[in-house]
């Protein structure tokens, strides 16, 4: 019975709150859907919301499930604004139509031709690298080169690389199927399947891990996940980090697989000019640099002063496929892999 | 005002089959009449159809004047004023011995409850009882916070499903005493069900004898036991053999001769032979011989054989012992004369 | 009589359709052609996906079993040192979500984590020196489940237990059984139902688990769903998937009601008194001390106590001014969405009660399917008929009174708690059955011969005796809506987000040690209630 009373008093404060605390209004403001992590976009957004009063509403979650959302709300979705953290979503909200095209003489002057889309559909934001990481003990960087010589004989059962089911990893093979065409690209995923230290499993840090810990040689990263774990407070993880090398594949060919975060105006955007100021100053120069600090991801602008960290990579070439073609090619990617095995 | 109940013609149905046919009783206030029948034999639907927790497909049912059920009425349990105890009595597990009597007596005050409390716990001498829980009681005493439960709200009528059968024997006629004295004392109208007769015999001032839905004979049970008006009654109520006879048959002339109805010479009947219709007389010339016994404690139940084949049945002192197989002498004392034409 | 009855269906139809209508909106793919991908699907990777399914139901259901009814007959049944505390301590991994304890093992177990490493600095191993289970695998995504699902088929089991008549288990042991014999041949058996319920349970939470299996790598039909939909591109079949599992569950729980149509589990007496304990002393004793107690170091203390380290080494970092809002927001959903539950499942059981007929039965089962239902293809589910319903509403407002209504119900916590509801009626619903069937239904004829209405009797009859079961209904419910992720990560509105949100997409960033201390907060908050139901359980039996 005490509990009954209790209940009883506490419900309705807890109901009231909650209602009370779920969406703030405000006659400035732009709405987000992100499938950036919140924790990787919110200061960003604090800081756009101090500098213009503009308010952002955000609603954090995976790209596709946000676009499903964004469909199925049609013509009355609060959404303003989508980003994504690859290339594919992007294309993906293209197709479905829930972008609008906008003219901005800043992102068109920033955002290099090859990193957005050219109707002003949908922006890169960050770049984002597929890198290979070496145990620096077992492997000599000079016996690296390129993704496709990943395949070769003597790396077998010295690879760890993660699930065909991550975004990155399909992305890299989509461009390889540009590239060199699905049958080649079959035979590479097949002979990395081969060559695979372990079944695909865990994160990209758990590859870093694996190779630290001497489980393979090399696995293949994006390298702002090396940067975290060298960053980062965990000493375990600093050390591991200590222990591998970077590398720039593909550098004599077409570079480094390279893949965006980005984001679009949505169609029925109710702050469409709020929207495109915020897209603006996601590419200024403060913000660019905040990537590179934060989340040590590469900026789309020309010329930021980029961390430490990353200056320590040194430069590096990227492949400049047409980043609507990692989309376009998506699901044969996966298809590619579902063949080859690859878990 | 008068608080009789009156069913009239009442027919139940469960789908297609009928539990209940054309079923007409009267129960004068202050009766306790009992519904007796072999299971099955629609007496529960009958009194469910009564509490209200049945729908009638004919018929009426009224109590003190007011139509409780018809075909187009249905008066919902709880305002019908009737009290029930359950065959497996019912009693909130979540509730102690008084909070189940004063269940119902809401309306009351506070004082008034406590004092009515107080009658019923006295009536039923559960007095120590009160703030226990139904399962520390004993199957006895939960029977009786059930029927102090059902009498809390002074209903009109009391209904009582098979109240005594999962009691033991012994108890159970204790207590069918008990609540026979009493609604007695109280002039409380109940209507009992039972499959029991010695049960039915013990608490009712009338009997219904029930058969596939029907009523075979509404009256007191000494009228009941001993002039059944059918040969359904005849058998099911107390023992007894039904002889097949002609007023000339040789042998039974003799012993049989007065119970043959004048103007039916030469027609064959039957003739109900209860076992304390036939005496034991050691000066008899009628030896029937002995095919079973049943010792009883103070009754020895012989079967014995007629000359014909037929077998009857008698009651005798224990002290008179005979074995199967031999001969007793035997006299008829037929009281009442229940005689079936076939 | 008749009016109120139609009445009654005509509510109960009501509300299973809202409660089913996102399964429908599921199930509707299948009416849809099945496209290419099935072929490259069925030639590629279908095989596996099923073929893990099954292993991981098979692996759960055993362990559950294992665990759950072991606990239970040894805390019911026997004495040994430790008991009371088992009692309740048994059901604290409950409050441990599936993915989170998945997080905490791997980062112990793994190759690189701290007890391998021990273990090659003791023995000077290297890699391949030595073998080591696999934490990430089949096997491990097994061990995962069972240490968490478990408690849900202790509880049930062990409630049966407490309630089996004393008489049958006495004619067994007098009939010559021992405890063992008695325990296989009597107690089971009849507690067979409830063991059903608390297996059913588990095993549809665990085919609609993502994030464990996800994380280990296992390629099981849910995975399969989303890599369909996120990978290929293809929602449609990601449906026509989910629509399959769906099937089967169905299938699955038709063919289990039909097996025991012809027995009945009724109790014919209620329970007088207790049998006396068992005693177990020495070996015996510590025996099942070892049991009860490995369940709860493995499936609580152990992962909290990882929890425990990492949120002291990144306290600073996750406690940001947002994370009380997160902690309030987690718990008046949960709050909200359990007793949304709670008055579902009472109104379907009721129903159910009153009318037991077909039309009824298959009501309420149907509405009990969404827990097997991965949340976001519930959440998909939702969204579709919410932003319709919207959009038309808007549509008409606009043209009859030129106002717009925008999207009134989309986005907002209405729609979210509604997915919850859908999700999770299936835990309240069996529960508050259960509880009903308890209630014999002479009980509500004699509360009605004296003098109270349906309503009254719901109110002062069943209300009380169903206090316990309405209590665990709102218990799990709030649990398993604390650790909800999936859908919640759709539908919530905008600057919404809540703890299970928070530690998610941490993880997801293989920040495991940052999302220590939203993840340990779960498990606090979920703890409360968990104690809660004990106390509540302890008092159901005293009295």
């Amino acid at each position: 019975m005490f509990q009954n009373n209790v209940l009883r008093l506490l419900l309705p404060a807890f109901l009231a709150l909650a209602v009370f605390v779920s969406t703030p209004v405000s006659a400035d403001e732009v709405n987000v859907y992100s499938a950036r992590k919140e924790k990787l976009i919110k200061p960003l957004l604090d800081r756009f919301t101090e500098e213009t009063g503009i308010v952002v509403n955000l609603v954090t979650g995976k790209g596709d499930a946000l676009l499903t959302r964004l469909q199925s709300e049609g013509k009355n979705s609060p959404a303003d604004l989508l980003i994504t953290t690859d290339a594919g979503r992007l294309y993906r909200a293209q197709q479905a139509g829930v972008l609008q095209p906008i003219s901005s003489q800043t992102l068109e002057t920033v955002v290099p031709e090859s990193l957005r889309e050219p109707t002003g559909l949908w922006f890169g934001l960050s770049k984002r690298a597929r890198v290979i990481v070496y145990a620096k003990d077992r492997v000599k960087a000079e016996e690296l080169s390129s993704y496709a010589a990943l395949v070769d004989e003597k790396w077998k059962g010295r690879i760890c690389i993660r699930s065909s089911s991550n975004i990155y990893n399909q992305s890299l093979v989509a461009s390889m199927i540009v590239n060199q065409g699905l049958e080649a690209t079959e035979a590479w995923s097949k002979g990395i399947v081969k060559n695979m230290a372990r079944p695909p499993q865990g994160g990209d840090r758990d590859q870093i891990k694996a190779v630290a810990a001497g489980q393979c040689d090399i696995a293949v990263v994006n390298s702002y996940y090396l940067g975290a774990m060298i960053t980062g407070k965990d000493e375990k993880q600093q050390e591991a980090a200590a222990q591998v090398g970077l590398f720039w594949p593909d550098q004599e060919g077409r570079g480094t697989h390279v893949n965006v975060s980005g984001a679009g105006v949505i169609q029925s955007a109710p702050n469409k000019a709020a929207a495109i100021q915020l897209l603006e100053f996601l590419v200024a120069e403060e913000s660019q640099q905040w990537y590179a600090e934060v989340n040590n991801e590469y900026p789309v602008r020309e010329g930021v002063e980029s961390s430490e960290l990353l200056k320590s990579w040194g430069e590096f070439k990227g492949d400049d496929i047409d980043m609507a073609k990692l989309g376009e090619f998506n699901a044969e990617a996966v298809k590619v892999m579902d063949r080859a095995g690859w878990k | 005002m008068s608080s009789r109940l009156v069913i009239d013609n009442v027919s139940v149905s469960y789908g297609e089959i009928e539990a209940v046919k054309n079923f007409s009783l009267t129960l004068e206030e202050g009766e306790i009449g009992c519904l007796l029948g072999p299971s099955g034999c629609g007496k529960t639907t009958l009194l469910r159809a009564i509490a209200g927790f049945e729908s009638v497909a004919s018929g009426s049912i009224t109590l003190k004047n007011h139509l409780l059920s018809s075909a187009s009425t249905m008066l919902p349990a709880e305002k019908r004023r009737i009290g029930m105890v359950f065959q497996d009595f019912a009693l909130f597990p979540h509730l102690s011995v008084e909070k189940n009597i004063l269940f119902g007596a809401r309306q009351l005050s506070g004082d008034d409850k406590l004092r009515r409390l107080d009658v019923l716990l006295k009536l039923v001498g559960l007095e120590k009882y009160r703030k226990v829980y139904p399962h520390e009681l004993s199957g006895g005493q939960q029977q009786r916070v059930a029927l102090a439960r059902a009498m809390a709200t002074r209903p009109d009528l009391l209904l009582m499903d098979e109240p005594f059968s999962s009691l033991d024997a012994g108890l159970r006629e204790q207590l069918a005493r008990e609540v026979r004295d009493l609604f007695k004392q109280h002039n409380m109208t109940a209507l009992v069900v039972t499959h029991d007769q010695q049960e039915a015999f013990l608490i009712a001032d009338k009997v219904a004898v029930m058969q596939q839905g029907e009523l075979m004979q509404w009256d007191s049970p000494y009228a009941v036991y001993h002039s059944p008006a059918s040969r359904f009654v005849a058998q099911f109520i107390g023992q007894g053999t039904l002889i097949k006879t002609t007023a000339d048959s040789n042998g039974l002339n003799k012993a049989l001769d007065f119970c043959v109805l004048p103007d039916s010479e030469g027609k064959s009947q039957e003739v109900l032979i209860r076992p304390d219709d036939i005496i034991y007389d050691e000066s008899s010339e009628l030896r029937l011989e002995i095919v079973d016994k049943k010792f009883g404690g103070a009754e020895t139940v012989y079967s014995l054989k007629l000359p014909d084949g037929q077998v009857i049945l008698c009651a005798i002192h224990s002290h008179i012992d005979k074995d199967i197989g031999e001969t007793l002498p035997v006299r008829l004392d037929l009281q009442h004369r229940i005689i079936f034409p076939t | 009589m008749n009016r109120s009855v139609t009445l009654w269906r005509a509510g109960l139809l009501f509300v299973a359709l809202a409660i089913v209508l996102p399964v429908l909106v599921v199930m509707s793919s299948l009416a849809q052609p099945f496209g290419d991908v099935w072929q490259h699907l069925a030639d590629t990777v279908l095989k596996d996906y099923v073929s893990n399914s099954l292993l991981l139901m098979l692996g759960v259901g055993f362990g559950t079993f294992m665990i759950g009814v072991s606990g239970a007959w040894l805390t019911s049944m026997c004495e040994f040192p430790g008991r009371r505390f088992f009692d309740w301590a048994l059901l604290l991994p409950m409050a441990m979500p599936a993915y989170i304890i998945a997080y905490t093992y791997t980062g112990m177990l793994d190759f690189s984590g701290p007890v391998q490493t021990m273990l090659r600095d003791w023995f000077g191993w290297g890699y391949g020196d030595y073998w080591f289970p696999e934490i990430r695998s089949v096997g491990g995504a097994v061990c995962m489940l069972s240490l968490v699902l478990y408690p849900y088929v202790y509880l049930i089991t062990r409630a049966a237990f407490l309630e089996q008549s004393t008489a049958v288990l006495e004619v067994s042991r007098s009939l010559g059984n021992g405890p063992w014999r008695t325990l296989c041949f009597v107690a089971l058996p009849l507690a067979r139902p409830a063991i059903v319920a608390g297996m059913s349970l588990a095993l549809m939470e665990t085919l609609a688990d993502y994030g464990t299996v996800q994380y280990f790598g296992v390629n099981t039909f849910t995975t399969g769903i989303f890599r369909t939909w996120f990978g290929l591109g293809e929602l449609q079949t990601a449906a026509q998937l989910s629509s399959l599992l769906l099937l089967f569950v169905f299938v699955l729980i038709v063919l289990e009601r039909w097996s025991r149509l012809k027995m009945r589990y009724h109790h014919t007496s209620s329970r007088q008194k207790y049998l006396a304990r068992v005693r177990l002393r020495g070996v015996r004793g510590a025996i099942a001390f070892a049991i009860c107690f490995a369940a709860i170091a493995f499936g609580f203390i152990l992962p909290c106590l990882q929890l425990s380290v990492w949120a002291i080494e990144t306290w600073e970092y996750a406690f940001d001014g947002d994370f009380l809002k997160l902690v309030l927001h987690s718990f008046s959903l949960a709050v909200m969405a359990s007793l949304c539950c709670l008055v579902v499942a009472v109104f379907l059981a009721y129903g159910k009660r009153i009318n037991n007929g077909g039309f009824e039965n298959i009501s309420v089962r149907v509405s009990g399917m969404g827990y097997a239902i991965p949340g976001t293809v519930i959440a998909v589910g939702v969204i579709i008929p919410f932003a319709w319903f919207d959009n038309q509403l808007d549509a008409w407002m606009r043209s009859q009174f030129d106002i717009s209504t925008g999207l009134l119900l989309s986005g907002t916590v209405v729609a979210l708690v509604f997915a919850y509801v859908v999700r999770f009626l299936s835990v309240s619903l069996q529960t508050v059955e259960s509880g009903l069937l308890k209630i014999k239904p002479t009980l509500d004829e004699a509360a009605r011969s004296l003098g109270h209405t349906p309503a009254q009797v719901l109110t002062r009859v069943h209300f009380p005796m169903l206090r316990i079961s309405m209590m665990t209904a709102l218990i799990l419910v709030f649990v398993d809506v604390l650790k909800e992720l999936p859908a919640t990560l759709i539908l919530r509105p905008f600057n919404y987000n809540t703890l299970a949100v928070r530690a998610y997409e941490l993880a997801a960033d293989e920040r495991l040690a940052e999302s220590a201390f939203p993840a340990l907060a779960i498990v606090l908050i979920g703890l409360v209630p968990v104690i809660l139901l004990v106390k509540a359980m302890n008092l159901q039996y005293r009295e």
